[in-house]
């Protein structure tokens, strides 16, 4: 079920919300209840993968219940390998069998939704369990952590710490209210973000990708893709997030946040700062600090780097545009390093304009269908086809690109404004209520987008 | 989060309560008096129980705006097809065959979607007394398209109207669509705006023949030069005679089920529209083997069955032969509509022949 689609909004959202606050007073019942909700959410898409979500949730809660009473560190490599089995198998193995045999006809694998997102989270549930840092936890509050529906497809990734000690706080405790208002508004707010400006965008970038595919775009061409895609996956992406934190507020949960303005940012390691939050902590504290981080010396720094930002494109997708795009950001990230060490100084806005040029061209890696695409699109932003000016594709809502790249580099975010600027004055809830309501209609409109990273 | 606690001193600036509450009753409200008011106007008439109006098709796409028109009980016979077949006008079939024609032929309508008009046509008519069926004949397309992945075009099929459940209907109308066309139905019914369409269905689309232009005609027949391609006429056939035996053309199981759907009583009229001679592929080709095939095959299903009448019209005929005819490579005039018409009823009703202007079979 997405949450920008008119079952959720209109029958799931309220149903389910309702109901758990009738069950409020329930401990077990609510939660219970709330794993049942979220199953069905995730059913919802594609029933068959239920029993692997429960199946995998089971294996790694009986490791942890087996490694509390014989604590052998080959249950944790035991458990992590599992993990990992099963994206590699669902996520990568056509993609490995296909460069490592010849004439390799690709097994028909169904990727099951939030994979890459549910085994990260369970992956780094193990590790601390080794590490002794993993209270025990009942059955139901681990099962619930994993598959509680606002993060459950595409995160934030959030540490069993960050979430399991919240539920067992009631969620009528105080402040009730202004958790349902200021959960309603971000979700609303992200909402709006998703639909009213990044499935706008998309009507930029999919006729000139899809122009790039069939021959060369012109200079402007090739540059309104890149700067239109870097707006459609921020604000899809960053809107996703806003409406899972927004939602878990109405039930009384605080999810980390995930962007803070990333395309602010100065440098390209204040941008993976910004950027994917949880990924990028996840990626630091699970392989980039193991691989030695930045205790070994400038060499061993730059090789953790590098292997950790191409372990990061990997994980965004099976195809080499991601390996490609992840080892990019890595380098970018290694010089940055490399300057930090010398203590190269920057000018502010010369360090934006870079990193911000930086992240829109390797955008055009990511989103290219292949490596030929993509460098078709980037010659042409360097002008090795011309420097045309003129657009041939039929793009529709330019006027929204330079309102969303101010909105994106200037603006305030919608988080910061819901969780904290925000006054509850009711004309304010009146407006947002309003702005929901024209957005459902909008949605029952036609063709659903669904969020970028559900492929993922 | 800067969460604040509830005893603040100032309430009014911390009244989230308020806030939640105004949320909440502004969000519901306008749910529901929307959706009230789209049911009670009813703007594709699918409602069961919405109030009798005088409504009028006023979706611009022709899927959600005819079927309405289908369910009229005051008709007898149907026009079925593409845009091909819009200019036929059902108040001169009328005056010609004594009967009462609603024009069901959809702009760019798939075979499926065609099969799904019929099928919509038929459960309310179920003994109808004329139907037309528009077949284009186009290459490796629609009817002849040498794969079913063709079922529906990019404009919307709403499948919950000709379904056989009349309260799902009710799902599907708490968007922006439904509420920008009961805002036009209003119009209709208050007088502001006109209907869409015909309420026979019948839109003459094409703009008014002072406008005719030869030279744009022939561009969009012809592509940019305005000019026939000088294709060359292979001297040997593209496709083996084995090749064209195996083609398959999956589209032409629904042609087949329709002609089966409709009453033996019934006369129907296979008309495969007129098309500019010179845009079509030169003999040989593989492009003309498929379409003869094609065309033959069809002729095939449909021929000998009672009742029936196939027209050719895609033949070099004075009508095909003059560019000036058509607007494009698929539209000719209304005024060769009007002369199809007077060959059906010649040819029907006194079996007089209108020599090489189509074949008939």
């Amino acid at each position: 079920m997405l949450f920008s689609s008119q079952i959720f909004i209109l029958l799931f959202l309220p149903v389910t919300v309702g109901l758990y606050y009738v069950f409020a007073k329930h401990d077990r019942v609510r939660i219970w209840f709330l794993i049942l909700a979220s199953l069905v959410f995730y059913g919802y898409w594609d029933y068959r993968f239920i029993p692997l979500l429960i199946a995998s949730i089971l294996i790694n809660y009986s490791l942890s219940l087996l490694y509390r009473k014989i604590p052998l560190k080959i249950l944790i490599i035991g458990g992590i390998t599992f993990n990992l089995s099963l994206i590699i198998f669902f996520k990568y193995f056509n993609f490995l069998a296909e460069n490592l045999v010849t004439d390799y006809q690709p097994w028909d694998i169904i990727l099951p939704l939030g994979i890459s997102f549910f085994t990260l989270q369970q992956v780094s549930y193990l590790v601390d369990l080794h590490k002794g840092r993993v209270p025990r936890y009942e059955f139901s509050h681990y099962f619930l952590y994993v598959v509680v529906f606002p993060h459950l497809i595409a995160g934030p990734i959030i540490r069993h710490n960050e979430l399991i000690a919240q539920f067992k706080l009631s969620p009528l405790r105080k402040g009730l209210h202004e958790r349902l208002s200021r959960g309603a508004t971000l979700f609303t707010l992200g909402l709006a973000k998703k639909v009213l400006i990044a499935d706008q965008m998309a009507l930029i970038v999919d006729p000139l990708f899809s122009a790039a595919s069939n021959g060369s775009l012109t200079f402007a061409e090739a540059w309104l893709a890149a700067l239109a895609y870097s707006m459609q996956i921020y604000f899809d992406f960053s809107g996703y997030s806003e409406m899972a934190i927004g939602l878990g507020l109405l039930l009384g949960l605080m999810l980390p946040v995930n962007f803070d303005r990333p395309y602010s940012a100065t440098s390209m390691r204040e941008f993976w700062r910004r950027w994917h939050m949880t990924l990028s902590r996840f990626l630091r504290d699970y392989l980039y600090i193991p691989l030695g981080g930045n205790r070994f010396g400038l060499t061993r720094q730059i090789l953790a780097v590098l292997f950790t930002m191409t372990i990061c494109g990997l994980w965004h997708g099976a195809g080499w545009t991601y390996v490609l795009w992840g080892f990019a950001h890595g380098l970018a990230v290694a010089v940055n390093n490399v300057w930090k060490k010398f203590s190269v100084e920057i000018p502010k806005n010369i360090g934006w304009l870079l990193t911000f040029t930086f992240v829109t061209f390797t955008w055009v890696i990511f989103r290219a269908e292949n490596i030929e695409v993509a460098n078709s699109v980037m010659n042409s932003m360097v002008g090795l086809s011309g420097l045309g000016f003129e657009i041939n594709a039929e793009i529709k809502r330019l006027w929204l690109l330079p309102v969303a790249l101010f909105f994106s580099i200037y603006g305030m975010t919608f988080l910061d404004f819901s969780l904290n600027k925000m006054k509850p004055n009711k004309y304010l809830a009146s407006g947002l209520a309003v702005l929901l309501i024209y957005i459902v209609l909008e949605l029952g409109k036609g063709q659903l987008n669904e969020f970028i990273y559900f492929q993922f | 989060m800067s969460l604040s606690t509830s005893n603040s001193k100032n309430k009014k600036s911390n009244n989230w309560k308020g806030y939640w509450k105004n949320f909440l009753i502004t969000a519901s409200s306008c749910t529901f008096f929307i959706y009230l008011i789209i049911i009670l106007v009813d703007p594709f008439d699918t409602i069961f129980f919405s109030p009798p109006l005088d409504r009028a098709p006023m979706a611009t796409n022709q899927r959600f705006s005819y079927p309405a028109i289908a369910r009229n009980q005051k008709f007898d016979s149907a026009i079925i097809g593409t845009s091909s077949v819009r200019l036929f006008n059902p108040e001169i079939l009328n005056e010609k065959f004594s009967a009462n024609f609603v024009n069901l032929a959809v702009n760019s309508a798939t075979p499926y979607e065609q099969s799904r008009f019929l099928e919509y046509f038929l459960r309310f008519h179920p003994q109808p007394k004329i139907i037309i069926f528009g077949i284009d004949i186009k290459n490796q397309n629609k009817w002849c398209a040498l794969d079913n992945s063709e079922r529906f075009t990019e404009r919307e099929f709403p499948e919950w109207i000709f379904d056989d459940n009349l309260w799902n209907d009710l799902l599907y109308h708490f968007n922006g669509k439904a509420l920008e066309i009961a805002g036009r139905q209003v119009a209709q019914l208050t007088g502001f705006m006109k209907p869409r369409f015909g309420l026979d269905g019948f839109d003459n689309f094409t703009p008014d023949i002072s406008e005719y232009d030869i030279d744009k005609a022939r561009k969009n027949i012809y592509g940019a030069s305005g000019k026939p391609s000088q294709k060359e006429r292979p001297s040997n056939p593209e496709l083996s005679s084995e090749e064209i035996e195996n083609l398959q053309f999956p589209a032409l199981e629904f042609f087949e089920e329709m002609l089966k759907s409709v009453p033996e009583d019934t006369t129907k009229i296979i008309h495969i529209p007129p098309r500019p001679w010179l845009s079509q592929p030169v003999s040989n080709t593989k492009d003309y083997l498929v379409l003869g095939e094609c065309r033959a095959r069809m002729i095939n299903i449909a021929k000998g069955k009672p009742n029936l009448h196939i027209f050719d019209f895609s033949i070099n005929s004075p009508i095909t032969s003059e560019d000036g005819n058509f607007w494009d490579e698929w539209h000719h005039n209304i005024l060769i509509a009007e002369k199809i018409i007077e060959m059906f009823s010649d040819k029907i009703l006194k079996n007089i022949d209108n020599y090489g202007y189509f074949y008939y079979y």
